[in-house]
């Protein structure tokens, strides 16, 4: 009791007024003087740019980021700016922008929407029969070890054989159909969603499984109800990342001997033209690349509300 | 069911009065003024008091130890379970699985009538060492000790000991949890049985927020129901009425993940999800360590609660002297690595909310007491090696 009053005297002044309310008029002059002899001046923080690791304000990043764009596009124009003959470097390797842009009139002809279709299709099979054979192997796997030790050679041998050389095997086994392109893009991932899908199970603490041993689950129970709704995020982080490259292996498949799909378009483009098209599709896979993953991801965010880091 | 039970049997009762030292009768604490109790604690640091209170801490011991420990407790503080000579429980010999009425049990002096039932925990011998050859780590050496069975009211036994001295080991052991289960040599019987695994029967609270991130509070509580095939809408219900019974919220909390809660409130959660499966023992490894001091009194406040309603025999790992002698009715003492209990100190039960007990000078000598003990088992430990 005998030292309150003491404490907040120097500091705060204002607060130590409250206990003595009889006399508010004396305790209240002598406080302001102390307020304002001790006021403290407000600091402002630093600026986003002398801190580390802070980001500039949303607007500020879009304008650094919008300079950067457009100083290549301003780039790109100049040295295609002008009539053919005079120009810098040839319309045949590089088009001007608006010569770019106008050549989307000619993608109707092409069939540039089943093209999209049939690309992404084949990316979507491929990567859904590897999500459906990767993911549950790769859970039986992680929780009984004898499995992840029979099946570790060859996912070694999958993953360490570069996946452009898996295309000759495919085109033997299954010619040049559809399944063809789906089983390589599926033989290209199925390793990596194994290995993802057994890191994520195993790095779920084991203090969850101890809690669910010591409330009465079984082996199958804590499979099905810690260890897999634990690590999913994780698996379908893993997966997302799989259909971005599943993305570009797909191009590859899809330049021998395609009836249609987004790489034949781009490989026919480069042979027979128009070559604005190639830039243009670039353009457009990029997009789509982009806009799936950014689906993706916010199904994900949405499904898996508990998880704050996704 | 919630009678508080040193009067429902009178045997404890009994054995209340037989140690009768430390013990204050309720109200005694109440004084004049409530903020200056707290001030009442200088005395318990007069030299003459404590020696006094050390004294008839030392006598209780004694006189527990008689009825308690496995062996008789010399009046040598450091009484270190002798290898060479086994004293203690002699029918019970290695390997052999049932004892029927082990002699440990001699409890019918004052501690009520020593029952048919085998005791619901008793390590003899028990040592735990990892390894082979010269790297071998010996983390618990010949813990024996045995807690009884008395009929509607479970014993709260409070471990104390030093950091690295093999509690968790002790307690991961009753739990069945690996790789401290199986022992290496000794035997450890739950309900006169051998431990196979873990299992409901024996509900453990880490100190590591364990609830599970992707459910809500409500099927965090539910899990071991679940687990047990009840169905949805009768297991939600029992759960609902857990949240409110360790002090949480239903209509505010019910729905929330744990990344919503504080850690107070993860541990709320990991309490209800265990006694919801009504465990004959409850394990807990310092699960409030974590917790700030005015979170953790009310915490063990809501605890005594639940252990009066429910009776199960715990476990209470616990740095905290304050919180042992709380809580518990037992203290184990443990040593340091290899660990063993050094000693069984028998301490009233709570009485009282946490705050006004341990505002009681007489709560501050127990506590001071065994500080005093501790140090005493410490240094005489360090010179015995």
């Amino acid at each position: 009791m005998t030292d309150e009053p003491k404490k907040p005297e120097p500091a705060k002044p204002a607060a130590a007024a409250k206990p003595e309310p009889a006399k508010p008029a004396a305790a209240a002059r002598p406080a302001a003087q102390v307020a304002k002899a001790a006021a403290p001046q407000v600091v402002a923080p630093p600026p986003w740019w002398r801190r580390l690791r802070a980001d500039p304000p949303v607007p500020i990043r879009m304008a650094l980021g919008g300079v950067l764009v457009f100083l290549v596009f301003l780039f790109w124009w100049i040295i295609t700016h002008g009539p053919v003959v005079e120009r810098i470097i040839s319309p045949a390797k590089l088009p001007s922008p608006g010569e770019v842009w106008d050549s989307i009139s000619l993608m109707g002809e092409r069939h540039l929407g089943d093209s999209i279709f049939d690309t992404l299709q084949r990316v979507f099979l491929g990567v859904g029969i590897a999500s459906l054979v990767g993911v549950s192997l790769g859970v039986v796997a992680a929780s009984h070890r004898g499995v992840s030790a029979a099946l570790g050679p060859l996912v070694i041998f999958l993953r360490s054989v570069p996946m452009g050389a898996l295309l000759p095997l495919t085109l033997i086994l299954f010619s040049t159909g559809e399944e063809q392109k789906i089983m390589f893009i599926f033989l290209a991932i199925v390793p990596f969603v194994f290995s993802d899908t057994m890191k994520a199970v195993s790095l779920v603490p084991e203090r969850y499984v101890e809690t669910a041993q010591t409330l009465g689950a079984s082996r199958t129970q804590i499979i099905l109800k810690v260890l897999v709704p634990l690590s999913i995020p994780d698996i379908i982080t893993s997966i997302r990342f799989q259909v971005g490259l599943a993305l570009g292996y797909i191009m590859l498949a899809e330049e021998i001997d395609t009836p249609r799909g987004l790489g034949q378009l781009i490989m026919g483009s480069e042979r027979e033209g128009p070559r604005e098209h190639v830039y243009l599709l670039l353009f457009i896979i990029a997009l789509l690349a982009y806009v799936i993953d950014l689906t993706l991801r916010t199904i994900q965010r949405g499904a898996f509300t508990w998880r704050r880091d996704l | 069911m919630s009678e508080p039970n040193d009067k429902g049997d009178t045997a404890k009762a009994e054995a209340e009065q037989a140690k009768a030292v430390a013990h204050v009768p309720p109200g005694t604490g109440t004084g004049p003024a409530g903020g200056d109790a707290v001030k009442a604690a200088p005395p318990a640091r007069d030299p003459a008091a404590e020696a006094a209170a050390l004294a008839a801490f030392e006598a209780e011991e004694t006189g527990a130890a008689e009825k308690d420990l496995p062996k008789p407790a010399p009046s040598q503080v450091v009484e270190a379970p002798a290898p060479t000579k086994p004293v203690g429980p002699t029918s019970i010999s290695d390997g052999r699985v049932n004892a029927p009425a082990p002699p440990v049990v001699s409890a019918g002096t004052a501690l009520g009538k020593p029952l048919a039932k085998p005791p619901v925990v008793q390590f003899d011998k028990v040592t735990k060492t990892y390894g082979h050859g010269p790297d071998a780590f010996t983390a618990i050496k010949d813990v024996s000790f045995s807690i009884e069975d008395y009929p509607g009211r479970g014993e709260f036994i409070s471990i104390l000991g030093p950091s690295g001295c093999g509690k968790s080991t002790v307690i991961r052991m009753i739990a069945g949890l690996l790789p401290q289960f199986p022992q290496t040599s000794g035997t450890i019987l739950v309900d006169g049985k051998i431990i196979t695994g873990p299992g409901p029967d024996r509900g453990m609270v880490f100190q590591d927020y364990t609830s599970f991130d992707n459910r809500s509070v409500l099927d965090n509580i539910a899990f071991g129901l679940e687990c047990r095939g009840m169905g949805k809408a009768e297991r939600r219900d029992q759960a609902s009425h857990w949240i409110s019974k360790v002090g949480l919220s239903v209509k505010r909390d019910a729905d929330k993940f744990p990344h919503e809660l504080s850690g107070g409130m993860r541990q709320r959660v990991a309490i209800a999800r265990t006694l919801i499966l009504e465990p004959r023992i409850i394990l807990m490894d310092e699960p409030f360590g974590a917790l700030d001091p005015p979170t953790r009194t009310r915490m063990q406040d809501n605890l005594v609660q639940l252990w009066r309603e429910q009776s199960p025999t715990i476990f209470f790992i616990t740095h905290s002297i304050e919180e042992a002698v709380y809580l518990g009715d037992h203290i184990l003492l443990f040593s340091n690595s290899p660990g063993t209990v050094l000693k069984t100190i028998r301490v009233p039960p709570p009485d009282r909310p946490s705050i006004e007990m341990q505002r009681d000078p007489h709560f501050q000598e127990t506590v001071t007491g065994i500080r005093d003990i501790i140090d005493k088992l410490e240094s005489s430990s360090r010179a015995g090696d």
